[in-house]
Protein backbone atom coordinates (compact mmCIF):
# COMPACT_ATOMS: atom_id res chain seq x y z
CA UNK A 1 0.00 0.00 0.00
CA UNK A 2 1.22 3.26 -1.06
CA UNK A 3 -0.40 5.58 1.96
CA UNK A 4 -0.23 9.15 1.65
CA UNK A 5 -3.25 9.63 4.24
CA UNK A 6 -0.82 10.92 6.96
CA UNK A 7 -3.05 14.06 7.65
CA UNK A 8 -6.13 11.57 8.71
CA UNK A 9 -3.42 9.55 10.70
CA UNK A 10 0.20 8.62 10.44
CA UNK A 11 1.33 5.58 8.73
CA UNK A 12 3.28 3.31 9.58
CA UNK A 13 4.22 3.92 13.61
CA UNK A 14 7.91 4.15 13.83
CA UNK A 15 9.02 0.77 15.35
CA UNK A 16 9.68 2.48 19.05
CA UNK A 17 6.42 3.52 19.09
CA UNK A 18 4.90 0.12 18.63
CA UNK A 19 7.40 -1.28 21.52
CA UNK A 20 6.70 1.72 23.99
CA UNK A 21 2.56 0.28 23.35
CA UNK A 22 3.47 -3.15 23.72
CA UNK A 23 6.21 -2.47 27.19
CA UNK A 24 3.13 -0.62 28.60
CA UNK A 25 0.76 -3.11 28.05
CA UNK A 26 3.18 -5.56 29.76
CA UNK A 27 5.24 -3.72 32.17
CA UNK A 28 3.28 -0.28 33.24
CA UNK A 29 -0.41 -2.59 33.18
CA UNK A 30 -1.51 -0.50 36.81
CA UNK A 31 -3.73 2.63 37.12
CA UNK A 32 -1.39 5.54 37.30
CA UNK A 33 -2.30 8.01 39.95
CA UNK A 34 -4.51 5.51 41.98
CA UNK A 35 -2.19 3.07 43.81
CA UNK A 36 1.02 3.07 45.66
CA UNK A 37 2.51 0.04 44.75
CA UNK A 38 5.42 0.11 42.62
CA UNK A 39 4.01 -0.68 38.90
CA UNK A 40 1.23 1.92 39.72
CA UNK A 41 4.17 4.64 40.49
CA UNK A 42 5.80 3.19 37.48
CA UNK A 43 2.89 4.16 35.15
CA UNK A 44 2.75 7.57 36.94
CA UNK A 45 6.30 8.05 36.06
CA UNK A 46 6.17 7.11 32.25
CA UNK A 47 2.88 9.65 32.00
CA UNK A 48 5.04 12.36 34.16
CA UNK A 49 7.69 11.65 31.45
CA UNK A 50 5.73 12.19 28.36
CA UNK A 51 4.53 15.41 29.99
CA UNK A 52 7.72 16.75 30.78
CA UNK A 53 8.85 16.06 27.33
CA UNK A 54 6.05 17.54 25.88
CA UNK A 55 6.13 20.79 27.92
CA UNK A 56 9.95 21.15 26.97
CA UNK A 57 8.85 20.43 23.06
CA UNK A 58 6.37 23.02 22.32
CA UNK A 59 8.38 25.57 24.98
CA UNK A 60 5.80 25.52 27.79
CA UNK A 61 7.04 26.29 31.31
CA UNK A 62 5.13 23.71 33.09
CA UNK A 63 4.53 19.74 32.48
CA UNK A 64 1.07 20.07 34.92
CA UNK A 65 -0.50 21.98 32.12
CA UNK A 66 0.24 19.32 29.69
CA UNK A 67 -3.07 17.56 29.11
CA UNK A 68 -3.81 14.12 28.24
CA UNK A 69 -7.63 14.38 26.08
CA UNK A 70 -9.28 11.68 23.13
CA UNK A 71 -8.26 13.32 20.51
CA UNK A 72 -7.30 16.83 19.42
CA UNK A 73 -11.20 17.26 18.79
CA UNK A 74 -11.71 17.26 22.25
CA UNK A 75 -9.20 19.27 23.28
CA UNK A 76 -10.62 21.65 21.04
CA UNK A 77 -14.18 21.30 22.62
CA UNK A 78 -12.58 21.52 26.24
CA UNK A 79 -11.35 25.26 25.23
CA UNK A 80 -14.29 26.70 22.97
CA UNK A 81 -16.58 25.68 25.22
CA UNK A 82 -14.90 26.92 28.52
CA UNK A 83 -13.83 30.01 27.15
CA UNK A 84 -17.26 30.78 25.62
CA UNK A 85 -20.06 29.24 27.25
CA UNK A 86 -20.75 32.10 29.50
CA UNK A 87 -20.73 34.69 26.38
CA UNK A 88 -18.06 36.29 24.46
CA UNK A 89 -17.61 36.15 20.75
CA UNK A 90 -14.07 34.54 18.93
CA UNK A 91 -12.39 34.96 15.83
CA UNK A 92 -11.85 32.64 13.27
CA UNK A 93 -10.45 32.20 9.98
CA UNK A 94 -12.24 30.91 6.55
CA UNK A 95 -10.12 27.43 6.57
CA UNK A 96 -11.42 26.02 10.23
CA UNK A 97 -11.94 22.59 10.72
CA UNK A 98 -15.42 21.35 12.25
CA UNK A 99 -13.62 20.58 15.35
CA UNK A 100 -13.29 24.13 15.79
CA UNK A 101 -16.66 25.33 13.74
CA UNK A 102 -18.91 22.40 15.43
CA UNK A 103 -18.34 23.31 19.19
CA UNK A 104 -18.79 27.42 18.21
CA UNK A 105 -21.81 25.80 16.35
CA UNK A 106 -23.36 24.39 19.27
CA UNK A 107 -22.90 27.20 21.76
CA UNK A 108 -25.21 29.17 20.06
CA UNK A 109 -27.31 27.18 17.46
CA UNK A 110 -29.45 30.43 16.27
CA UNK A 111 -26.76 33.53 16.03
CA UNK A 112 -22.99 33.05 15.35
CA UNK A 113 -20.21 33.65 18.03
CA UNK A 114 -17.86 33.86 15.90
CA UNK A 115 -16.31 35.96 13.33
CA UNK A 116 -14.39 35.02 10.44
CA UNK A 117 -11.18 36.86 9.32
CA UNK A 118 -10.05 35.61 5.60
CA UNK A 119 -6.71 34.30 4.97
CA UNK A 120 -4.42 35.46 2.22
CA UNK A 121 -2.06 32.50 1.61
CA UNK A 122 1.43 33.61 1.28
CA UNK A 123 0.40 37.26 3.07
CA UNK A 124 1.25 37.84 6.58
CA UNK A 125 0.14 41.49 6.77
CA UNK A 126 -3.13 41.12 5.02
CA UNK A 127 -3.73 38.41 6.71
CA UNK A 128 -3.35 39.90 9.89
CA UNK A 129 -4.69 42.94 9.17
CA UNK A 130 -8.32 40.93 8.58
CA UNK A 131 -8.43 39.14 11.73
CA UNK A 132 -7.51 42.56 13.19
CA UNK A 133 -10.43 44.20 11.60
CA UNK A 134 -12.83 40.78 12.69
CA UNK A 135 -12.11 41.70 16.48
CA UNK A 136 -14.79 43.69 18.34
CA UNK A 137 -15.93 44.79 21.63
CA UNK A 138 -17.22 41.37 22.65
CA UNK A 139 -14.22 39.25 20.83
CA UNK A 140 -12.62 36.73 24.24
CA UNK A 141 -10.45 34.86 22.13
CA UNK A 142 -8.65 34.33 18.32
CA UNK A 143 -9.14 30.57 17.58
CA UNK A 144 -6.99 29.48 14.63
CA UNK A 145 -5.91 26.87 12.62
CA UNK A 146 -2.14 26.18 12.36
CA UNK A 147 -2.52 25.12 8.88
CA UNK A 148 -5.50 23.96 6.66
CA UNK A 149 -6.20 20.25 6.59
CA UNK A 150 -7.90 20.43 2.84
CA UNK A 151 -5.20 22.72 1.13
CA UNK A 152 -2.09 23.16 3.45
CA UNK A 153 -2.42 26.69 3.91
CA UNK A 154 0.10 27.80 6.52
CA UNK A 155 -1.56 30.43 9.15
CA UNK A 156 1.14 33.35 10.53
CA UNK A 157 0.08 32.35 14.20
CA UNK A 158 2.99 34.05 15.57
CA UNK A 159 1.91 37.34 13.84
CA UNK A 160 -1.60 36.76 15.27
CA UNK A 161 -0.73 35.68 18.86
CA UNK A 162 1.48 39.58 18.92
CA UNK A 163 -2.34 40.53 17.34
CA UNK A 164 -4.14 38.70 20.41
CA UNK A 165 -2.03 39.74 22.98
CA UNK A 166 -1.75 43.39 21.53
CA UNK A 167 -6.05 43.78 21.69
CA UNK A 168 -5.75 41.55 25.35
CA UNK A 169 -7.49 38.35 23.80
CA UNK A 170 -7.02 34.43 24.49
CA UNK A 171 -5.06 32.80 21.87
CA UNK A 172 -6.18 29.18 20.89
CA UNK A 173 -4.24 26.96 17.86
CA UNK A 174 -5.73 24.00 16.29
CA UNK A 175 -2.66 22.58 15.47
CA UNK A 176 -3.64 19.40 14.32
CA UNK A 177 -1.85 19.41 11.00
CA UNK A 178 0.91 21.70 12.26
CA UNK A 179 2.44 19.63 15.32
CA UNK A 180 5.26 17.97 14.66
CA UNK A 181 5.87 19.61 11.04
CA UNK A 182 6.12 23.47 12.00
CA UNK A 183 8.32 24.60 14.66
CA UNK A 184 5.93 25.91 17.95
CA UNK A 185 7.02 27.85 20.63
CA UNK A 186 3.91 28.46 22.90
CA UNK A 187 5.55 31.14 24.55
CA UNK A 188 7.40 33.25 21.98
CA UNK A 189 3.70 32.85 19.51
CA UNK A 190 1.54 33.93 22.41
CA UNK A 191 -0.35 30.91 22.68
CA UNK A 192 -2.65 30.56 25.58
CA UNK A 193 -3.91 27.36 24.60
CA UNK A 194 -2.54 24.66 21.87
CA UNK A 195 -5.03 21.71 20.86
CA UNK A 196 -3.13 18.88 19.28
CA UNK A 197 -3.39 15.28 18.03
CA UNK A 198 -0.84 12.58 19.53
CA UNK A 199 -1.62 10.45 16.23
CA UNK A 200 -0.65 12.75 13.46
CA UNK A 201 2.84 14.48 13.21
CA UNK A 202 3.48 13.40 16.46
CA UNK A 203 3.47 9.53 15.19
CA UNK A 204 1.48 8.33 18.33
CA UNK A 205 -1.15 5.75 17.96
CA UNK A 206 -4.97 7.13 17.42
CA UNK A 207 -6.48 7.59 20.74
CA UNK A 208 -4.52 10.14 22.40
CA UNK A 209 -4.96 14.61 22.11
CA UNK A 210 -3.14 17.18 23.88
CA UNK A 211 -4.12 20.32 25.18
CA UNK A 212 -1.73 22.65 26.40
CA UNK A 213 -2.54 24.84 29.02
CA UNK A 214 -0.07 28.40 28.93
CA UNK A 215 -2.95 30.26 31.54
CA UNK A 216 -3.76 27.74 34.64
CA UNK A 217 -7.02 29.62 36.07
CA UNK A 218 -9.43 30.04 33.05
CA UNK A 219 -11.01 27.07 31.85
CA UNK A 220 -13.60 24.94 33.89
CA UNK A 221 -13.74 21.66 34.04
CA UNK A 222 -15.27 19.89 30.68
CA UNK A 223 -16.39 16.15 32.32
CA UNK A 224 -16.03 15.04 35.83
CA UNK A 225 -15.08 12.09 37.76
CA UNK A 226 -12.26 9.98 39.55
CA UNK A 227 -8.64 11.89 39.56
CA UNK A 228 -6.89 9.63 42.41
CA UNK A 229 -7.26 12.92 43.75
CA UNK A 230 -8.83 14.85 47.07
CA UNK A 231 -11.99 12.17 46.79
CA UNK A 232 -13.61 13.23 49.79
CA UNK A 233 -14.93 16.50 47.40
CA UNK A 234 -17.54 16.59 45.80
CA UNK A 235 -16.15 19.12 43.31
CA UNK A 236 -13.28 18.70 40.74
CA UNK A 237 -10.15 19.02 42.05
CA UNK A 238 -8.66 22.73 40.19
CA UNK A 239 -5.51 22.12 39.69
CA UNK A 240 -4.23 21.00 36.35
CA UNK A 241 -3.66 18.82 34.89
CA UNK A 242 -6.53 16.90 37.36
CA UNK A 243 -9.19 19.22 36.39
CA UNK A 244 -9.20 18.38 32.21
CA UNK A 245 -8.28 14.75 33.51
CA UNK A 246 -10.98 12.39 34.90
CA UNK A 247 -11.29 8.72 34.55
CA UNK A 248 -8.16 5.96 33.68
CA UNK A 249 -5.54 7.79 31.24
CA UNK A 250 -4.83 6.01 28.07
CA UNK A 251 -1.21 4.50 29.38
CA UNK A 252 0.27 2.99 26.52
CA UNK A 253 -1.42 5.41 24.18
CA UNK A 254 0.39 8.07 26.18
CA UNK A 255 4.05 6.27 26.05
CA UNK A 256 3.85 5.15 22.15
CA UNK A 257 2.91 9.41 21.74
CA UNK A 258 6.11 9.93 24.15
CA UNK A 259 8.04 7.43 21.94
CA UNK A 260 6.47 8.94 18.54
CA UNK A 261 7.93 12.52 20.01
CA UNK A 262 11.13 10.95 20.66
CA UNK A 263 11.36 10.02 17.08
CA UNK A 264 10.41 13.11 15.73
CA UNK A 265 13.50 14.74 17.70
CA UNK A 266 15.51 12.25 16.32
CA UNK A 267 15.05 12.76 13.09
CA UNK A 268 15.61 16.26 13.60
CA UNK A 269 12.54 18.05 14.62
CA UNK A 270 9.61 19.24 12.55
CA UNK A 271 11.70 21.23 10.49
CA UNK A 272 13.94 18.88 9.32
CA UNK A 273 10.79 16.35 8.45
CA UNK A 274 8.67 19.29 7.08
CA UNK A 275 11.67 19.50 4.79
CA UNK A 276 11.78 15.93 3.40
CA UNK A 277 7.60 16.01 3.25
CA UNK A 278 7.83 19.03 1.74
CA UNK A 279 10.05 18.36 -1.34
CA UNK A 280 8.21 14.81 -2.21
CA UNK A 281 4.83 16.86 -2.36
CA UNK A 282 6.32 19.80 -4.84
CA UNK A 283 6.96 16.70 -6.68
CA UNK A 284 4.15 14.90 -7.01
CA UNK A 285 2.80 18.65 -7.67
CA UNK A 286 5.33 19.49 -10.42
CA UNK A 287 3.91 15.82 -12.09
CA UNK A 288 0.65 16.45 -11.90
CA UNK A 289 0.54 20.02 -13.00
CA UNK A 290 1.70 19.21 -16.24
CA UNK A 291 -1.60 16.56 -16.82
CA UNK A 292 -4.37 19.20 -18.34
CA UNK A 293 -6.67 16.82 -16.93
CA UNK A 294 -5.68 17.12 -13.43
CA UNK A 295 -7.08 20.21 -11.18
CA UNK A 296 -5.08 21.54 -8.82
CA UNK A 297 -6.36 24.24 -6.35
CA UNK A 298 -3.40 25.84 -4.91
CA UNK A 299 0.03 27.36 -6.15
CA UNK A 300 3.35 25.43 -6.09
CA UNK A 301 3.63 24.29 -2.18
CA UNK A 302 6.25 26.11 -0.45
CA UNK A 303 7.34 25.82 3.12
CA UNK A 304 7.30 28.97 4.54
CA UNK A 305 3.13 28.86 3.15
CA UNK A 306 1.82 25.34 3.28
CA UNK A 307 2.46 21.75 5.20
CA UNK A 308 2.42 18.82 2.91
CA UNK A 309 -1.14 18.64 1.96
CA UNK A 310 -2.50 18.67 -1.35
CA UNK A 311 -5.75 18.69 -3.16
CA UNK A 312 -6.54 17.71 -6.60
CA UNK A 313 -9.38 16.50 -8.65
CA UNK A 314 -9.51 14.30 -12.04
CA UNK A 315 -11.36 16.20 -14.52
CA UNK A 316 -15.03 14.51 -14.73
CA UNK A 317 -14.85 11.91 -12.16
CA UNK A 318 -15.97 12.84 -8.44
CA UNK A 319 -13.43 12.66 -5.83
CA UNK A 320 -15.01 9.78 -3.90
CA UNK A 321 -14.71 7.93 -7.35
CA UNK A 322 -11.04 8.38 -7.92
CA UNK A 323 -10.08 7.99 -4.33
CA UNK A 324 -11.63 4.74 -4.86
CA UNK A 325 -10.50 3.62 -7.79
CA UNK A 326 -6.98 4.83 -6.20
CA UNK A 327 -7.72 2.69 -3.05
CA UNK A 328 -8.05 -0.15 -5.03
CA UNK A 329 -5.06 0.49 -7.10
CA UNK A 330 -3.10 0.17 -3.07
CA UNK A 331 -3.16 4.03 -3.27
CA UNK A 332 -4.64 5.27 0.38
CA UNK A 333 -5.93 9.13 -0.28
CA UNK A 334 -8.88 10.65 1.76
CA UNK A 335 -11.70 12.62 -0.46
CA UNK A 336 -14.86 14.82 0.36
CA UNK A 337 -15.10 17.15 2.38
CA UNK A 338 -12.83 16.38 4.58
CA UNK A 339 -14.80 17.65 7.39
CA UNK A 340 -13.54 21.24 6.52
CA UNK A 341 -16.66 22.54 4.46
CA UNK A 342 -15.17 26.14 5.29
CA UNK A 343 -11.89 25.57 3.50
CA UNK A 344 -13.79 23.54 0.97
CA UNK A 345 -15.90 26.76 0.47
CA UNK A 346 -12.61 28.92 0.27
CA UNK A 347 -10.92 26.71 -2.53
CA UNK A 348 -14.10 26.60 -4.56
CA UNK A 349 -14.63 23.02 -4.36
CA UNK A 350 -18.13 22.51 -2.50
CA UNK A 351 -20.09 19.86 -2.48
CA UNK A 352 -17.93 17.38 -4.17
CA UNK A 353 -14.56 17.87 -2.32
CA UNK A 354 -11.57 17.13 -3.43
CA UNK A 355 -8.89 13.89 -3.76
CA UNK A 356 -6.20 14.62 -0.70
CA UNK A 357 -2.64 13.76 -0.69
CA UNK A 358 -0.75 14.10 2.29
CA UNK A 359 2.91 11.84 2.29
CA UNK A 360 4.40 11.76 6.19
CA UNK A 361 7.69 10.79 7.69
CA UNK A 362 7.67 7.41 5.94
CA UNK A 363 6.84 8.13 2.32
CA UNK A 364 9.26 8.00 -0.56
CA UNK A 365 10.21 9.74 -3.65
CA UNK A 366 9.64 6.38 -5.69
CA UNK A 367 5.57 6.41 -3.98
CA UNK A 368 5.56 9.93 -5.32
CA UNK A 369 6.49 8.72 -8.98
CA UNK A 370 4.27 5.88 -8.70
CA UNK A 371 1.32 7.68 -7.60
CA UNK A 372 1.61 10.53 -9.91
CA UNK A 373 1.23 7.46 -12.65
CA UNK A 374 -1.64 6.07 -11.43
CA UNK A 375 -3.49 9.32 -11.55
CA UNK A 376 -2.10 10.11 -15.33
CA UNK A 377 -3.57 6.69 -16.14
CA UNK A 378 -6.84 7.33 -14.14
CA UNK A 379 -7.09 10.68 -15.77
CA UNK A 380 -7.04 8.96 -19.31
CA UNK A 381 -10.00 6.43 -18.54
CA UNK A 382 -13.40 8.02 -17.48
CA UNK A 383 -15.89 6.32 -15.54
CA UNK A 384 -17.90 4.32 -17.03
CA UNK B 1 20.59 15.73 64.81
CA UNK B 2 22.16 15.41 61.62
CA UNK B 3 20.17 17.40 59.18
CA UNK B 4 21.02 14.38 56.80
CA UNK B 5 19.06 12.22 59.13
CA UNK B 6 16.27 14.33 58.93
CA UNK B 7 12.89 13.54 57.35
CA UNK B 8 10.61 15.79 55.92
CA UNK B 9 7.01 15.30 54.44
CA UNK B 10 4.92 17.69 52.27
CA UNK B 11 1.47 16.00 51.40
CA UNK B 12 0.01 17.09 47.52
CA UNK B 13 -2.79 16.57 46.34
CA UNK B 14 -2.08 14.64 43.13
CA UNK B 15 0.13 12.53 41.07
CA UNK B 16 1.73 14.90 38.78
CA UNK B 17 2.45 17.76 41.31
CA UNK B 18 4.19 14.07 43.45
CA UNK B 19 6.15 13.63 40.37
CA UNK B 20 7.04 17.19 40.20
CA UNK B 21 7.87 17.55 43.33
CA UNK B 22 10.15 14.69 43.63
CA UNK B 23 12.22 15.38 40.28
CA UNK B 24 12.67 19.18 41.89
CA UNK B 25 13.47 18.12 44.97
CA UNK B 26 15.99 15.10 43.69
CA UNK B 27 18.30 17.09 41.08
CA UNK B 28 18.82 19.06 44.57
CA UNK B 29 20.52 15.98 45.98
CA UNK B 30 17.57 15.74 48.32
CA UNK B 31 16.69 11.95 48.34
CA UNK B 32 12.67 11.42 47.90
CA UNK B 33 10.06 8.75 48.17
CA UNK B 34 6.30 8.92 47.16
CA UNK B 35 3.87 7.46 49.12
CA UNK B 36 0.09 7.34 48.87
CA UNK B 37 -1.88 8.87 51.52
CA UNK B 38 -5.76 8.68 52.78
CA UNK B 39 -6.72 11.07 54.84
CA UNK B 40 -8.89 13.87 55.26
CA UNK B 41 -6.25 16.47 57.51
CA UNK B 42 -3.95 17.07 54.60
CA UNK B 43 -5.26 15.79 51.46
CA UNK B 44 -9.06 15.95 51.35
CA UNK B 45 -9.49 12.04 51.47
CA UNK B 46 -7.04 11.03 49.32
CA UNK B 47 -3.59 12.26 47.57
CA UNK B 48 0.15 11.82 47.73
CA UNK B 49 3.09 12.17 50.38
CA UNK B 50 6.97 13.14 49.18
CA UNK B 51 9.20 11.89 52.19
CA UNK B 52 12.43 13.58 51.95
CA UNK B 53 15.39 13.17 53.38
CA UNK B 54 18.04 15.89 53.61
CA UNK B 55 18.18 19.07 55.05
CA UNK B 56 14.36 20.08 55.86
CA UNK B 57 15.08 24.27 55.05
CA UNK B 58 16.38 23.46 51.47
CA UNK B 59 13.50 20.86 50.92
CA UNK B 60 10.97 23.27 52.26
CA UNK B 61 12.07 26.22 50.02
CA UNK B 62 12.71 24.20 47.20
CA UNK B 63 8.83 23.61 47.44
CA UNK B 64 7.92 26.84 47.93
CA UNK B 65 9.64 28.00 45.11
CA UNK B 66 8.33 25.88 42.76
CA UNK B 67 4.50 27.20 43.20
CA UNK B 68 3.29 23.61 43.80
CA UNK B 69 0.69 23.41 46.24
CA UNK B 70 1.60 21.33 49.50
CA UNK B 71 0.87 20.90 53.43
CA UNK B 72 4.09 19.48 55.19
CA UNK B 73 4.61 18.25 58.07
CA UNK B 74 8.11 17.09 59.72
CA UNK B 75 8.41 13.76 60.82
CA UNK B 76 12.30 14.08 62.40
CA UNK B 77 14.54 11.83 62.60
CA UNK B 78 13.74 8.48 60.37
CA UNK B 79 16.45 6.44 62.73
Amino acid sequence: MIYWDNAATTFPKPVGVIRAVKTALQQFGANPGRGGYPMSLQSAREIYSCRETVARFFHLSNPAGVIFTMNCTMALNIVIKGLLRDGGRAVVSDLEHNAVMRPLQALSPSAPVYDVAVVVPGDIPATVENFRRRIGPSTKAIICTHASNVCGYRLPIREIGALAKAYGLIFVVDSAQGAGVLPIDMEADHIDYLCLPGHKGLYGPMGVGLLLCAREALLPSFYEGGTGSQSLLLTQPEELPDRFESGTPNVAGICGLHAGLQWVMNRGGPEAIQDTEMTLLSAVYDRLAQNPRVTLYTPRPRMEQSVPVLSFNIRGQASEATAARLGQLGIATRAGLHCAPAAHRKLGTLPEGTVRLSPGGFSTMQEGYILCKIIDELSRKPLQ
Amino acid sequence: MSVHMQQTVFYVSSITNAMRGKNLLQRAGLTTYIGRVSDDKNTNGCGYMLRVNGDPDKATKLMEESGLRFRFSQAGDPG
